[in-house]
């Protein structure tokens, strides 16, 4: 497959409802997945949009497959790109079959096959997809699902160079999403596709995605590991924007020969090895529901303020000493009634902290 | 997606030719405001337009209540009971629709004349006394209510058909049964329908000239018919011209409030309420009594027009002419036709390919455009005919010119056609070209299709049909419509409807009747083809649910 790289790209378009996106840069290996993550209006849908050719980049470049097909002066347009799409609410020709929405892009245009290929080619992609008795059928007369595999067959049909997918999973249902985006991982890898994907939900992003860039006005927070974003967040945005977790204050004092230590009105701890140095003066110290760990005979207690039971493991919203309130995750059997005041510890692999927002409050770090 | 500066070319074509189209109407409401005196507008006042005004308002007021008794009764009936023949009655019922008022006029003055067929059966039994007088008010108000109660029928019956039974059970549940149930819950509900319903009503009542003027009957468009031409007192006819468009604009306002509303009433979870089954004896009195407005609306007046037809034998000799009234009706159908489903896809294409301000204004005309279906065709015709004739007399002053402008010629015509039935094929192409979301043009490009091939590969196969439609119902609107075509055709130009009129006007009813019969039948084919759409959105209402029970 194609690289694809987009180099400090600008797109505005005024009386649209796109986002304005600014200075935007990212670049594809073949066969990587990369997902646009972000709350609606961040822009990620107008890149998806640059990148098909529906939108032009006023500045910047975008170059598939080491070919320029947008800047500022020139864009190619989106029929000779050879991208393939998947739309959020698929855009199925609703007067076409099955097999003659998979065969629109090969019966004229760039990718244009024989008679005979096209059919084979047809099988092949219903094949990917698990939709081989389907070919006859009209999109009406299939479940969300299997329009939405109707999509991917279409768009992989004329064997693009990038699949684009725009929210792909946005109109089916949860338990559908979760194995139809491990399902659709394993089919682009097994065919090495580069792929892009645009999606607010970062468990889709989190299953789909070799890198995710987390987006905001236009911009990329972060673009890195699911891993990464969740454990090394660059900002505070993408600490808040990725997975749960609050903030409390703390102070960092360096120690010369060892490591440094963090004061919270947990203690005083060591600062985790590989923990990126913390900046000077007060912070806030990030603390995801895994950090924080029950035991019942700690010393430091916390009350319960709200539970939710999650199956395997309850999320408890405990309520500290200082009156700030953390989140835990607790294994499910470990019962605990609301107002009930129970033992936790901290349990810090590595900190992430931020410089304060609120000056800490004296007495209390 | 796909916008350039060749939309904005395309756009501003559109509002170009709108304006031009909607200029005249603005222009007269200027003149008739601007241009009178006080004094000349409190004597008409006075005279002609206070007796057109309580006429009108007789006629509009008897036949609404009529159409709206017989139009929810019968709804009523078909949607909520289940009797044999139901089926077959429910679509016998729209045939009415059929009937233009002047048809029906005619059919029933020949049918009820002291020389007319029926009381001669009558006298031949010894019978010695006179039926009424169809030629009057009363008798205008029940032939309009039995011809335009369909317009409340239909609507009624889709608003009945929405319903979700769920809303029936929580009213019961929430102590409400019986009248109560019918009155506080049924009759809100389906309430939207009848207001819009009784609308369409009023309009056709308003607009008629055919019947009225034939009835001698002093309504507001047949006195504009009557002063303009006949008594030349032109002042008369545009004050009365533009009291009408701005009683007409006022309904309008009211009518699509009423619609907007109705769009809400229907649910996503429907679940249909099943109707109360018949028994025998029930469902001959039902099908009995249904088939009152059927027959007196439909079936008795077009078998009068037919045995007039074959009772005369002047059949032979008016073939011919026949043949050249047709070919008139045809010429101008197919131009308005075509010339109004070419602005409305144009229209449809601009907004399609335009965003933001442009949009907006495309939105705003086409929305005025579609206000022309309610202005009666007096109107349209002498805003048109009024620049002509100013410009008529104006050269007759300065030039000492004997012969006048105020010709009609087709050109005349279509422009009336477009302006009075561009919401016939707006309203299709527009809802046609909204079920196309972008995203399906942004496929195909991605999948290799250039512009003009989104057009012949996606657009073209979804869209021909809604365009067909369209084309055929302005088509038949034309054939139909005649004040409009009265007032503006060509000298020696006559359609089936004109001919029809005029026929009648000479008390030469017989040879009236082949026209007539010919209106109706054309008429049939989008009454037909109503019934089967109501049928299947009926269907789509009930959302998933495997059948519809009939």
């Amino acid at each position: 497959m194609a690289t694809l790289s987009l180099s400090d790209i600008r797109v505005h378009y005024s009386g649209s409802a796109e986002a304005t996106v600014e200075g935007f840069s990212l670049a594809l290996a073949s066969g990587e997945i990369a997902c646009l993550l972000g709350a609606s209006g961040c822009g990620k849908t107008t890149v998806l949009r640059a990148v098909a050719g529906f939108l032009a980049p006023d500045a910047g470049r975008i170059e598939l497959a080491g070919e320029t097909i947008a800047d500022a002066a020139r864009q190619q347009p989106p029929e000779l790109r050879r991208i393939g799409m998947v739309f959020q609410d698929f855009a199925l020709f609703p007067h076409l079959s099955v097999a003659d929405n998979v065969a629109f892009g090969l019966r004229r245009g760039p990718a244009q096959l024989a008679p005979a290929e096209r059919a084979a080619r047809v099988a092949e992609a219903l094949n990917l997809v698990y939709l081989q008795g389907y070919a006859e059928r009209y999109p009406h007369e299939l479940s969300g699902g299997q329009q939405q595999r109707v999509a991917l067959a279409r768009a992989l049909a004329p064997r693009p160079r990038l699949l684009l997918l725009d929210e792909p999973f946005s109109s089916l249902d949860a338990e559908l999403r979760e194995s139809l985006s491990l399902e659709l991982r394993a089919l682009l890898k097994s065919l090495q596709m580069t792929a892009m994907l645009v999606t607010h939900d970062q468990r889709e992003a989190f299953a789909m995605g070799d890198r995710i860039a987390v987006m905001r006005d236009g911009r990329i927070e972060q673009c890195d590991s699911a891993y990464r974003l969740y454990h090394r967040p660059a900002t505070r945005f993408v600490a808040d924007f990725v997975g749960e977790g609050c903030f409390i204050p703390a102070r960092y004092t360096p120690v010369a020969d060892g490591p440094g230590q963090l004061h919270t009105e947990f203690g005083q701890l060591p600062l985790p090895a590989g923990s990126p140095e913390p900046p000077d003066g007060p912070l806030d110290l990030l603390l995801r529901p895994d950090d924080v760990v029950h035991v019942d005979v700690s010393a430091l207690r916390a009350k319960v303020l709200r539970r939710h039971f999650r199956g395997a493991e309850f999320l408890y919203e405990l309520q500290l000493e200082s009156g700030r309130s953390v989140l835990a995750l607790v294994p499910s059997h470990h019962d605990h009634a609301i107002g009930e005041s129970i033992g936790i510890t901290l349990d810090l692999h590595h900190a992430i902290c931020f410089p304060a927002l609120q000056p800490p409050d004296p007495g209390k770090a | 997606m796909s916008r350039g500066p060749g939309s904005t070319r395309a756009v501003a074509l559109c509002l170009l030719v709108g304006g031009i189209l909607l200029l005249p109407l603005a222009a007269l409401v200027v003149t008739a405001l601007l241009g009178f005196e006080a004094e000349t507008l409190l004597r008409l006042a006075r005279t002609v337009l206070a007796d057109s005004a309580w006429t009108s308002l007789l006629l509009a007021a008897g036949s609404l209540g009529g159409a709206l008794l017989i139009g929810t009764s019968a709804a009523w009936c078909v949607e909520r009971f289940e009797f044999a023949g139901r089926r077959w009655l429910a679509w016998l019922l729209v045939l009415p629709l059929a009937m233009p008022t002047y048809v029906i006029a005619y059919a029933y003055t020949d049918l009820l004349q002291f020389s007319g067929p029926l009381q001669r059966t009558l006298r031949g039994y010894g019978w010695e006394g006179r039926l009424p007088e169809i030629r009057s008010l009363s008798g205008a108000i029940a032939l309009f209510a039995l011809v335009l109660y369909p317009y409340v029928y239909l609507l009624a019956r889709t608003a009945l058909a929405q319903i979700s039974l769920s809303l029936i059970e929580a009213g019961r549940l929430l102590g409400a049964s019986g009248s109560t149930l019918q009155t506080r819950l049924v009759l809100p509900l389906i309430a939207p329908a009848l207001v819009a319903g009784g609308m369409l009503v009023l309009m056709e009542t308003l607009a008629d000239v055919g019947a009225t003027h034939y009835f001698g009957l002093a309504t507001f468009s047949a006195t504009i018919y009557r002063t303009w031409f006949a008594l030349g007192q032109r002042e008369a006819a545009l004050l009365l011209a533009v009291v009408l468009l701005l009683a007409v604009a006022a309904i309008h306002l009211i009518e699509r409030r009423a619609r907007g509303r109705a769009r809400h009433s229907g649910s996503h979870t429907h679940r249909p309420w099943p109707r109360q089954r018949c028994t025998p004896l029930q469902s001959g009195v039902l099908v009995t009594i249904l088939l009152i407005p059927v027959l007196l609306g439909f079936i008795i007046p077009l078998a009068n027009l037919l045995w007039l037809l074959l009772r005369e034998p002047i059949l032979s000799t008016q073939l011919e002419r026949f043949y050249d009234w047709s070919k008139h009706s045809l010429i101008l159908g197919l131009l308005g036709a075509s010339a109004t489903v070419a602005l409305a896809l144009g229209f449809a294409y601009a907004q399609r390919f335009s965003a933001g301000a442009p949009r907006r204004w495309l939105r705003r005309t086409g929305a005025a455009l579609s206000f022309g279906y309610a202005i009666p065709g007096t109107v349209i015709a002498l805003a048109i005919l009024w620049p002509v004739a100013r410009a008529d007399n104006w050269l007759a002053d300065r030039f000492d010119w004997q012969q006048t402008l105020l010709v009609g010629s087709i050109g005349a015509l279509i422009y009336a056609y477009v302006l009075r039935f561009f919401a016939v094929a707006w309203g299709g192409i527009e809802a046609a070209m909204g079920r196309m979301p972008d995203s399906l043009d942004a496929a195909a490009r991605s999948l290799g299709a250039s512009r003009l091939g989104v057009f012949w590969r996606v657009h073209l196969p979804q869209l021909w049909r809604p365009l067909a439609v369209a084309w055929l119902l302005v088509l038949i609107d034309v054939l139909k419509e005649l004040p409009a075509t009265l007032m503006l055709r060509p000298f020696n130009f006559d359609t089936l409807a004109v001919i029809a009129q005029q026929l009648a006007a000479d008390e030469r009813l017989a040879e009236a009747a082949l026209p007539s019969i010919a209106i109706v039948l054309v008429g049939l084919l989008p009454v037909l083809g109503l019934n089967q759409l109501l049928n299947r959105s009926a269907i789509g209402a009930s959302n998933g649910e495997k059948a519809w029970p009939r």
